[in-house]
């Protein structure tokens, strides 16, 4: 079974909140605070992607040194005993692995950043001078916050944790409503069925 | 842990929160049940507070007072007698020699609250004699302010924001919500959830344009065009509501007259959107049975600010669109207190409540109130904050007293303000942060921040609403108003207030329409909704009920302008209109959300130019590569965006940034009936930039040596004092 946040685009607003409280849970835990999700917009979409903690989890299968496990529906990765090898990042279908390191060029307000590389080149390819980096991705803030603390800031209601439960009904509900349209149940019938 | 409720700080939404304090530090932030966010908060208010800290993340805090002994010598750390001993004795040689209109004063929209606005007015008309005050609205939405009083009488939106849910139609008109108001763009889904009509009058597909059923998606610099051409088709279609404008309005055939000469399909060039789409947009909104028009920076940063924002009240008025609850006009604040600034008559025409400086029987009422003789309040408007470079230049300006603002960063064209403040005669700030405004003054005066001081807000759509202090003062901070107090009385006019609500009460007592929010009303999550005559109740959500305007005669008055285009149109050297825009997770000059961490992490120096991808592409541009953005007034480094969702030839950059600095390529034009710059419409041109690494190393460079600069700046305070003796 796994459990994931799905977004519903047409309430996304694209204001970031959801960047910002990921960020700020993730940093007071002690972990790399690299936003675990990333707000896309195109023309027409404006949407939150982030980990999918599929079944078949590529990344854990491709991890060379065991550090990305599931426990309870969740796919994280041991932060502390990641290699930075990025094989993960490249097998994962959605983009929702960024490699992400701690700066020795000093803390906040007082780093001197010395830049090796342009910005547009993919994320994949970055580096900086003695830091070692490894994979960060969602753990749907599992430990720290007793539910994602992305769907709880959402403005707008427009993220919501999914599991296997509510995708059930959900199919069940869809399944109904295609039988009816083909008048092969009757509608009464149907909503006993789906009510269940 | 403590828990303290407050205001959040930063845009006019107005949300209700908590801070949470450990050990005497802010370390977290939890929403509140407010009236307009409804245990909501947006990125801002759950992490902007640690600014507060004094983090140093972009700059430090300034916690003791200094002061440049003579002009150009270095920062001194001194006793706030001193400090306060020598801008007192400045600021009286100067009103001696000069007259006391040589000396203007900014107010602060932002953390200080209305009780240090009102007491800083107080200290300026009363005290130094003049009328020079004005606040941050004059750049942002001064036109609207103007535009309303001139049509229906009151310069404030006339819906609540929890409103906006119950509007059956929602026109935003340059306005984007979701970046600049999050809470604000909650509720507009909302509303489209229960099955309002949107309509989006933008050149950029803004996040509200996805929603909406209508995307005008207009030429920058054609807004009044547009507006004409739906007034046009309103009277065309028979969609004018005869009865209301009988009944309410006057000045029908002048506003006729104009209007007429701008059929939709004679504007399509002009506004760059077919006759049919201005058509349906004008009958969706005057069909509803109540509409609500939003609108932002992009009516009033324009040449004809003022003349779009009388079109617009116009509109109203002639569909009915006015005057029931829900439906309207929502000219929507920016900063958390502009409304309270402009409430608080931080402008150079106007007493606290809207009272005009021309009125005599207004003066005779504050002289009263104030204890002076009526000679000694200026009957004379004073200067508007535009007013300041040409002032400073022809030498009628000599002083600049500012409170809580950086307008090296927000104001037009910066070499020409560096320029002004650099030739001031004496400039003291009082700010929180070392600001780059902060660093060219005579007299630094270090005050407490929003979280170490109590008061009262007003939230834009009219909310007064208090907020209570978390932490005590770092430092020697002092509250602005104990400030200006203590200047006063070395200045020959005398303040004793205790509180903040001894000031409040005399407010009240003052502004006949603010007379009913007490503090005892605003407690907890109380508030208090102008206009309040009375004890009772909790104030008017909706204004004009019934169809009663707040002008002279309760009728509004109808304007129509005809259509000018924007100053500076773009050519073959600068090609590309550059519109300057909003942050998401920043806010102003970017002082208070540059030094919180999660959100200096989330968008960080230089800033974006967002770029449609042709322009990009036929210029060598690749997505977050760094680019030059050029104009007629200067270069600066940014990166560029690629991004589909902006209009093909024109650029459009966040105005935060301190590297990547917008105002280092904008002019200095601006609309004459409010002072307010076009800062929507000037032209630019972006280049690419060959060696990559090269321009990341620079800009890092220019960004550490900025940062170095202000921290040097502000380390004189970590001075020791000199001893008794050595003063002697």
């Amino acid at each position: 079974m796994n459990l994931y946040i799905v977004i519903n685009p047409d309430l996304c607003i694209g204001c970031r909140t959801c960047e910002a409280s990921c960020i700020g849970v993730h940093k007071k835990a002690g972990l790399q605070s690299a936003s675990r999700l990333a707000v896309v917009e195109t023309k027409r979409v404006s949407a939150a992607v982030m980990c999918h903690h599929c079944e078949s989890a590529p990344c854990l299968a491709v991890c060379p040194i065991g550090v990305i496990s599931r426990e309870d529906g969740v796919v994280r990765v041991d932060e502390q005993r990641c290699i930075g090898c990025k094989m993960c990042a490249i097998a994962c279908p959605y983009g929702a692995i960024t490699p992400s390191g701690t700066s020795v060029a000093g803390v906040e307000g007082i780093r001197y950043r010395t830049p090796t590389y342009s910005a547009s080149i993919s994320p994949l390819l970055e580096w900086e001078i003695g830091v070692a980096t490894c994979a960060v991705k969602c753990d749907l803030c599992a430990g720290l916050s007793a539910s994602p603390r992305c769907v709880e800031s959402c403005l707008t209601g427009a993220l919501s944790l999914i599991d296997q439960g509510d995708l059930n009904a959900e199919v069940r509900g869809k399944r109904h409503h295609a039988a009816e349209e083909l008048e092969s149940v009757s509608v009464e019938c149907s909503k006993v069925r789906r009510s269940q | 842990m403590e828990k303290h409720m407050t205001v959040c700080p930063y845009c006019g939404a107005g949300c209700k929160m908590n801070l949470i304090v450990e050990n005497g530090v802010i370390v977290d932030a939890e929403p509140l049940d407010g009236v307009t966010n409804e245990g909501n908060l947006c990125l801002k208010g759950l992490s902007g507070f640690d600014f507060v800290n004094d983090t140093k993340i972009l700059t430090p805090r300034i916690l003791y007072p200094m002061i440049r002994r003579t002009k150009g010598a270095d920062l001194k750390r001194v006793t706030w007698d001193e400090a306060l001993d020598f801008t007192a004795q400045k600021l009286l040689e100067i009103k001696e020699k000069y007259g006391p209109d040589s000396i203007m004063l900014t107010g602060s929209s932002r953390g200080p609250g209305n009780e240090a606005n009102y007491v800083m007015q107080k200290f300026t008309r009363a005290c130094v004699g003049t009328n020079n005050i004005d606040n941050c609205a004059r750049t942002c939405h001064a036109p609207s302010v103007i535009g309303l009083m001139d049509t229906i009488g009151s310069g404030a939106m006339s819906v609540s924001i929890p409103g906006l849910e119950e509007a059956a139609c929602i026109m935003l008109f340059g306005y984007n919500p979701a970046a600049s108001h999050p809470i604000v763009a909650r509720r507009i889904v909302k509303a489209r959830e229960k099955g309002a009509r949107i309509i989006v009058c933008d050149p950029r597909v803004i996040e509200t344009a996805r929603i909406a059923d209508i995307h005008i998606q207009m030429k920058n610099g054609s807004n009044l065009a547009l507006l004409n051409a739906m007034a046009y088709t309103i009277v065309e279609e028979g969609l004018v509501d005869k009865a209301f404008v009988d009944a309410h309005t006057k000045g029908y055939e002048s506003w006729l007259d104009v209007v007429m000469q701008y059929s939709p399909e004679a504007v399509e060039d002009t506004v760059g959107v077919s006759a049919d789409l201005i058509r349906e947009a004008a009958r969706t909104y005057a069909q509803a049975e109540t509409s609500i028009i939003g609108w932002g920076m992009g009516v009033t940063q324009q040449r004809q600010g003022v003349q779009t924002v009388h079109a617009i009240a116009s509109l109203a008025c002639v569909t009915g669109k006015i005057g029931k609850p829900h439906c309207g006009v929502a000219p929507v604040r920016g900063q958390n207190n502009v409304q309270g600034s402009c409430d608080m008559g931080m402008l150079p025409n106007l007493y606290p409540g809207y009272q005009k400086v021309g009125d005599s029987k207004v003066r005779a009422k504050f002289a009263k109130a104030w204890n002076v003789s009526v000679e000694q309040l200026s009957n004379k408007e004073g200067y508007k904050l535009t007013d300041l470079p040409h002032g400073v230049k022809d030498g009628t300006i000599k002083a600049f007293y500012n409170f809580g603002e950086d307008p090296l960063q927000t104001e037009p064209d910066s070499a020409d303000m560096e320029k002004t403040l650099k030739d001031l005669e004496f400039f003291i700030s009082q700010d929180i942060f070392m600001t780059q405004t902060t660093a060219l003054a005579d007299v630094v005066l270090p005050a407490t921040s929003w979280g170490e001081h109590e008061g009262v807000f007003t939230a834009s759509d009219r909310t007064f609403q208090r907020f209570t202090a978390a932490v005590p003062p770092k430092g020697e901070c002092k509250h602005d108003w104990e400030i200006f107090q203590e200047l006063s009385c070395r200045m020959g006019y005398p303040m004793r207030y205790r509180n903040t609500k001894e000031i409040w009460d005399e407010i009240r007592e003052v502004c006949p329409q603010f007379y009913g929010a007490t503090y005892e009303k605003m407690e907890g999550l109380g508030y208090a909704q102008w206009p309040i005559p009375d004890v009772d109740g909790e104030g008017t959500p909706d204004l004009y009920l019934g169809g009663t305007f707040n002008t002279s005669d309760g009728r509004a008055l109808l304007l129509s302008h005809r259509w000018v285009a924007p100053t500076e149109e773009p050519d073959d050297g600068y090609p590309l209109v550059l519109c300057t825009v909003r942050e998401v997770g920043h806010y102003s000059c970017r002082s208070m959300t540059g030094n919180c961490r999660a959100l200096a992490q989330l968008a960080d120096e230089p800033g974006y130019v967002h770029i449609n991808p042709i322009d990009a592409e036929s210029r060598g541009i690749r997505d977050e590569e760094l680019v030059w953005v050029y104009s007629r007034r200067g270069k600066v480094i940014t990166r560029a965006s690629i991004d589909e969702r902006i209009n093909a030839g024109a650029v459009y950059m966040t105005y935060q940034w301190w590297i990547g600095k917008c105002n280092d390529l904008t002019m200095h034009v601006t609309d004459p009936l409010s002072g307010t710059p076009e800062d929507k419409f000037s032209s630019c041109d972006v280049a690419s930039i060959g060696d990559q690494v090269w321009a990341e190393q620079h800009m890092e460079m220019l960004y550490n040596e900025l940062k170095a600069r202000l921290a040097a700046e502000a380390a004189h305070q970590d001075e020791p004092l000199p001893s008794y003796a050595e003063i002697q």
